[in-house]
């Protein structure tokens, strides 16, 4: 492993905003996905990315933890540019990813301990617990929700500052959502972590939200302090609907 | 129930009509694609082989295409995402699968009527050349014209039905049928020397009029054989179909329960992690029943090769070379899909997050790659050497001289080796292609080129004389010149694949047929 960050912030860094997104865009095939978007996230701050399918959220995420780097625009993670040598302050749930089907639960989760400089077995042991883990069986035989609390358990048994969720709740069932959903309320508690959640369930995330972004057709359509939205007697959902209905 | 055959078909054969030379971009690729192979066969082929072998290479590789190409489609049903609305079609079990089959042989026909044309052509520019040592008589290459036609026709059928009895084979007692259907499956492949073979005797049973025998033979099977596929399959592997569900084999046959791998799962931090991972793919692979059957076939087959075939120095080495030639082929060939294939499982955003370089993440899936591939290799090489053993293991050695032979064999293991390193690491460049399309036109030779590497080092690196005779300094001089222009490409292409490796997620097979079907709508 060569030039990969640790998972602290220090100095100027720490005061940064976690995410830091400036004139990004993308194009695929001749098609525009992103363009000119910008936004940032404070650092400790729980953020949803909102937009209907083909936004280009997906692609956005990917982007902002670096996976991908955009065409035109910069993004900084911490003060610092995103990259695959960033990976090391984020951990990301990707959209609809799998694991490895042919690992148990508890294989994945050992190898995950070696492969992630930052992971907790404390806060694996406690969350395991949490999200109803069971460690023996094999992933491929996993249900969805199941296999999604094994995933949201990956990302949260790291120390990485900043956690990225893309669309954690597609295809899970309610009793999962729920554990989900106060599993991020219990990371949230000591307010060091940074959340940025792309989400359809805007009802489920709606009062955890400190922030919304809201993009549509590649570009920001609106960026919200939900304490703002309330006050003046709207919620994010009729935003939502203000901008894509 | 309402029968409807006909949109069924066409249903299935849309999935075809892609890959068909109906405009000119595809008609071109199709062009290309024979005329290369025409190319070759004239370089490679033209001295010591007659015109029957060539149509008999033909004919081999009709059956190795309709075979693998059905062997893979009866795969991929199993974890393909229609499945399940394709089973609840209001239609016999029977009718889906016939659809299934004569979408696929119709298919084929199209890509054998090709095969025939090319080796038509190539019988034709010998016989204007007038080369060998007597002319090629007109009769003659009608004759072999229509002999061989028939035969990739009756073939066709045969093939694709032994590649889609697979579909009845995934589960219970009827997968140790695997173990005759692995055997028919490489037959094809070791009748190639067979065919290549100048003896009188074996060119007796390529004319026409034998032909012609055979021909009628393989479609009798083939008729014999789609009876009973069809009942087989629709008796067993539609019910099973239907219980699948995607992971089901990764899943194991514990419900979905383990602690096998766990046990011999050695895990460090860092990149030994990252090696374990990528292990942990491998190990599974070789742990499955199905897997462990066919394995066990292919060692006692290279056991029983060995015990007939290696009685001194010639034939021990030969049968040495044969196992080198498949550390060249099989190792790229795993990791030029693997990739590709993590992308369209929604596998590799996870895989690309992982707080790591990606020059690090390559390098270990190269090295668990070929880890794995040697152990199973080493397996093999075990299960020759008891079968020479048993033979001809007394005259083998006798006739072993340590110090030419053991140079001979330090040398194939280095040229062979080292062109699978360079092959593999040549091949991670492709992610490059998704950035620029001209660069396709760089890689698809060299992918489809890997399959004629050995016939390359036949030619040029390794010959009969220095099988014969043992190496010299010359080879040693000219296996360091293509280091030396290998090597820094290798390192090359291996820093374009950690450059470029993640346009895969948008590269999907998913990602393709969105974008066909929106250049079809524009």
């Amino acid at each position: 492993m060569s030039n990969i960050a640790k998972p602290t912030q220090e100095g100027s860094a720490a005061k940064a905003p976690a995410i830091r997104c400036r004139d990004v865009g993308m194009t695929l095939k001749k098609k525009s996905i992103l363009a000119n978007v910008t936004f940032e996230v404070e650092a400790g701050s729980l953020t949803g990315l909102l937009g209907p399918n083909g936004a280009g959220k997906s692609t956005l995420m990917r982007i902002l933890t670096g996976l991908v780097p955009p065409e035109s625009g910069t993004v900084e993670l911490f003060g610092a540019p995103a990259g695959p040598e960033r990976l090391g302050v984020l951990s990301f749930l990707p959209d609809r990813g799998q694991l490895p089907p042919y690992l148990t639960a508890g294989e994945w989760l050992q190898l995950a301990a070696g492969l992630y400089p930052d992971w907790s077995r404390a806060a694996e042991r406690d969350l395991s617990g949490k999200l109803g883990v069971d460690p023996a069986q094999r992933i491929g035989a996993m249900s969805r929700g199941e296999e999604a609390r094994l995933q949201l358990l990956t990302c949260l048994s790291r120390q990485a500052p900043l956690t990225v969720l893309d669309e954690p709740f597609t295809g899970v069932d309610l009793v999962s959502r729920e554990r989900i959903a106060s599993a991020v309320v219990g990371e949230m508690a000591d307010g060091e972590r940074t959340f940025l959640i792309a989400t359809h369930d805007i009802r489920e995330m709606e009062q955890l939200f400190d922030r919304i972004v809201l993009v549509g057709d590649g570009t920001i359509r609106g960026s919200h302090l939900v304490e703002d939205l309330r006050r003046s007697g709207r919620s994010v959902e009729s935003c939502y609907r203000e901008v894509f209905a | 129930m309402k029968k409807q055959p006909d949109a069924l078909y066409e249903l299935e054969w849309r999935s075809y009509r892609a890959y068909l030379p109906l405009d000119a971009k595809s008609g071109m690729y199709w062009a290309a694609t024979f005329l290369a192979i025409l190319a070759a066969a004239l370089i490679f082929l033209r001295e010591s082989v007659s015109i029957e072998s060539v149509f008999a290479f033909g004919a081999i590789l009709v059956a190795l295409l309709s075979g693998f190409t059905s062997l893979f489609q009866s795969l991929a049903i199993w974890e393909n995402g229609f499945r399940e609305w394709w089973l609840t079609f209001p239609v016999p079990r029977r009718d889906l699968i016939r659809a299934k089959v004569r979408a696929a042989i119709r298919m084929q026909y199209y890509t054998a009527g090709s095969i025939w044309i090319v080796c038509c052509l190539y019988g034709l520019i010998r016989a204007a050349g007038g080369e060998g040592a007597e002319p090629i008589a007109a009769d003659r290459l009608l004759g072999d014209w229509i002999a061989y036609g028939c035969l990739f026709a009756a073939i066709v059928p045969l093939c694709t039905m032994i590649g889609y009895a697979l579909l009845g084979m995934y589960y219970g007692w009827r997968r140790w049928f695997l173990i005759p259907q692995f055997f028919v499956s490489l037959l094809p492949i070791m009748s190639f020397s067979l065919v290549s073979s100048a003896s009188e005797d074996i060119q007796r049973w390529l004319r026409a009029e034998t032909v012609f025998l055979y021909a009628g033979i393989a479609l009798a099977l083939a008729a014999l054989l789609y009876r009973a596929v069809m009942a087989f399959v629709a008796r067993y592997g539609m019910a099973e179909l239907a219980k699948h569900r995607p992971g089901g084999h990764a899943a194991g046959s514990r419900g979905g329960r383990g602690t096998a791998v766990r046990s011999r799962l050695r895990v460090g931090h860092g990149f030994a992690a990252l090696y374990a991972l990528e292990r942990a793919r491998f190990r599974h692979f070789s742990s499955l029943r199905v897997v462990r059957i066919l394995y066990v076939c292919a060692a006692a087959l290279a056991g029983a090769g060995a015990y007939f075939a290696v009685r001194e120095r010639e034939s021990g080495l030969g049968m040495i070379q044969i196992l080198l030639i498949f550390l060249v082929v099989v190792p790229p060939s795993i990791l030029s899909t693997l990739t590709q294939h993590d992308a369209n499982k929604r596998r590799i955003d996870w895989w690309l997050g992982l707080p790591y370089s990606r020059l690090s993440l390559l390098l270990a899936r190269m090295a668990a790659t070929w880890a794995s591939i040697v152990i199973w290799m080493g397996g093999l090489v075990a299960a020759a050497a008891v079968g020479a053993a048993l033979r001809g293991g007394g005259n083998f050695v006798a006739t072993f001289d340590f110090g030419r032979d053991g140079m001979l064999l330090l040398y194939m293991a280095a040229l062979y080796v080292g062109l699978g390193i360079t092959v593999s690491c040549l091949l991670f460049g492709q992610s490059y292609s998704f950035r620029h399309k001209l660069v396709t036109w760089i890689y698809f030779p060299i992918v489809t080129g890997i399959y004629f590497v050995p016939m390359m080092i036949g030619k040029w690196m390794l010959d009969e004389e220095a099988m014969r005779s043992g190496v010299g300094m010359t080879h040693w001089l000219w296996l360091a010149v293509a280091t030396a222009i290998a090597a820094p490409l290798a390192a090359i292409c291996l820093r374009l694949g950690a450059r470029w490796v993640h346009l895969y997620p948008f590269n999907t097979q998913e990602a393709g047929r969105r974008n066909r079907a929106s250049r079809r709508a524009a």
